[in-house]
């Protein structure tokens, strides 16, 4: 079996492309939500427990950025030196598409459906304004709304009957699976694919 | 306390298996069939390790009364009784002890020379000897000093296979006590033993216990119609009217005074209780552990239990307890040996927290 060790908010996200690449699960893979790349010390059983068992782990991070003490290069070595001390068995891939600095965000601002682009140039001028405004000393008077927050406004934007607007309350449901939001088909997604298909057992 | 390690060789389907880093406190989870009772049947062979009944007994618990020839080779890894169980503890810093399983035959029996071979065909092999198991073991104890010893056990009869032999010659007199607790035996009160906990004015424990699920009981006491509690009414009302949770907890409680200094298994340790009632069940049995330096030995697959556990443990004033409690995670390896992944405090809440499946 392949366990995917993933941050946590992508959990939903992995366990709908993996089920779009390889159809149903028949465990063939387990998503795991490991809460933080900081946590692998706290999570060696479930490695060691999936490489004895003859299966293969894979991690599945945000490389982030160098402002929030990230960066492709940065984090794939603290990663790797990490799994190195604990004795675990691992391949990595660090979003969004295992070259580029960035997280999940990243990946799914993307993937969005083409016709509803324009939601994301909205919410960026949205942003722009908002960081347009200072205080007496010149300072920005407002904070930015989190990247979260566009991915969010995305979603929401898009209409939905009910029932969609009842799971979506919350942002409990992204609708992964729906095409109408996100292209799983995108080339932005060819990196992680390739990663994944060479590496989850038929 | 009881064991440090547990090595379980050639034990019904379990190959090898090594407990590194045994608690007073020990849960057990791992899929339908992967030794979780088995580990406490072999740890409570170990712990009876001298007395031959319980090679019989641990199958009863299954609800299995037999114990013919053909029988013996149930404990046996794949039932081959050419290779000999082997249960080995530490229990100290050099006290050991082991235990080897092995079939015997009687060799002696009685052979009447008037017999003729019947229908005048002689067999090279006459199948009259009586086959049991013996039993062998040895043990170092902290101070350095070593014994060992043997007894066998056997089918009474050949036509019945529901009474048993025990040979048991040694004089060795063991230290070590055990109770076992089987599931289907859980709500069943020892009104000895309550009787002795009333005697020795420890009942103030165990009413604590229960207040945990009903803050209305006040006393407990052993009458002649059994075990009453005064709940504040006109009169004691028998244990039994207040369901399920406060009985089980109960029995618990009981049977857990009784291993003070010795250890017990239990198997299914939730089984029949409401998930509201966990927490008070985790309490009571980490707390008694430690005020009568027992050990405990138990079985789960409820993961309610596993997330009451983790809640108990990580309140403030449990934790100078959380040291004392391991998760072991059974899994089977490719190469069919069983494998315990034991979960400290830290790793096992936070496995709970993170929604992981280390059942």
């Amino acid at each position: 079996m392949t366990r995917i060790f993933v941050e946590g908010r992508d959990k939903v996200f992995m366990e709908v492309y993996l089920a779009h690449l390889f159809g149903r699960n028949e465990g063939r893979w387990e998503v795991v939500s490991a809460g933080g790349y900081t946590k692998l010390p706290l999570l060696d059983l479930q490695f060691k427990e999936n490489s004895e068992a003859g299966g293969m782990n894979l991690v599945v991070f945000d490389a982030d950025f160098e402002e929030n003490g990230g960066g492709f290069v940065a984090r794939k070595s603290y990663l790797q030196a990490r799994l190195a001390e604990l004795a675990l068995e691992a391949d990595l891939f660090l979003f969004p598409n295992d070259k580029a600095d960035g997280d999940f965000e990243t990946l799914l601002e993307n993937i969005v459906n083409k016709e509803h682009e324009c939601l994301l140039r909205c919410f960026e001028q949205y942003e722009r304004c908002v960081a347009g405004h200072c205080d007496a000393a010149g300072k920005p008077k407002y904070l930015l709304p989190t990247r979260k927050a566009k991915i969010y406004a995305y979603v929401e934007s898009i209409k939905k009957s009910r029932r969609e607007a009842e799971r979506f309350k919350g942002g409990k449901e992204f609708f992964f699976d729906d095409s109408r939001y996100w292209d799983l088909n995108s080339s932005y997604l060819f990196p992680l694919r390739s990663f994944l298909e060479t590496r989850v057992v038929g | 306390m009881g064991f440090k390690e547990i090595e379980i060789r050639n034990f019904r389907g379990i190959r090898h298996l090594l407990l590194s880093d045994v608690k007073r406190v020990n849960l057990f989870v791992g899929r339908n069939n992967c030794g979780k009772s088995s580990v406490l049947d072999a740890a409570f062979l170990l712990t009876g390790f001298s007395n031959p009944a319980l090679c019989y007994r641990i199958n009863q618990f299954r609800d299995y009364n037999h114990f013919a020839e053909e029988d013996m080779a149930l404990n046996f890894y794949n039932m081959d009784v050419s290779v000999p169980i082997r249960l080995r503890g530490k229990l100290g810093e050099r006290a050991v002890r082991e235990l080897e399983i092995a079939p015997v035959v009687e060799a002696s029996r009685i052979v009447e020379p008037a017999e003729g071979p019947a229908g005048g065909l002689l067999s090279s092999r006459e199948e009259d000897g009586k086959a049991g198991l013996s039993l062998m073991y040895s043990y170092v104890s902290e101070d350095g000093g070593q014994g060992a010893g043997g007894a066998a056990i056997f089918p009474e009869d050949r036509a019945r296979d529901d009474k048993i032999e025990v040979r048991s010659p040694g004089t060795f007199r063991d230290t070590l006590h055990g109770v076992y607790v089987n599931s289907k035996f859980a709500f069943e009160i020892a009104v000895d033993d309550l009787s002795r906990i009333i005697e020795e004015k420890q009942e103030g424990m165990v009413v604590e216990i229960l207040r945990r699920i009903e803050p209305k009981i006040r006393s407990i006491a052993v009458l002649k119609s059994g075990v009453s509690v005064d709940v504040g009414l006109s009169r004691l009302i028998p244990v039994n009217m207040l369901g399920d949770g406060i009985r089980k907890l109960l029995a618990l409680a009981t049977t857990l005074y009784k291993c003070r200094n010795g250890i017990l298994f239990v198997d299914e340790i939730d089984n029949g209780l409401h998930f509201s009632s966990l927490p008070s069940l985790w309490k009571a049995v980490v707390e008694m552990a430690e005020s009568l330096n027992a050990q405990v030995f138990a079985t789960t697959h409820n993961v309610e239990s596993l997330r009451a556990l983790s809640g108990v443990l990580a309140e403030e004033r449990m934790a100078a307890y959380r040291k004392d409690v391991m998760c072991y995670s059974l899994r089977r390896l490719v190469t069919d040996e069983l494998k315990a992944y034991g979960y400290s405090f830290e790793k096992f809440q936070y496995a709970i927290n993170q929604e992981i499946e280390i059942r």
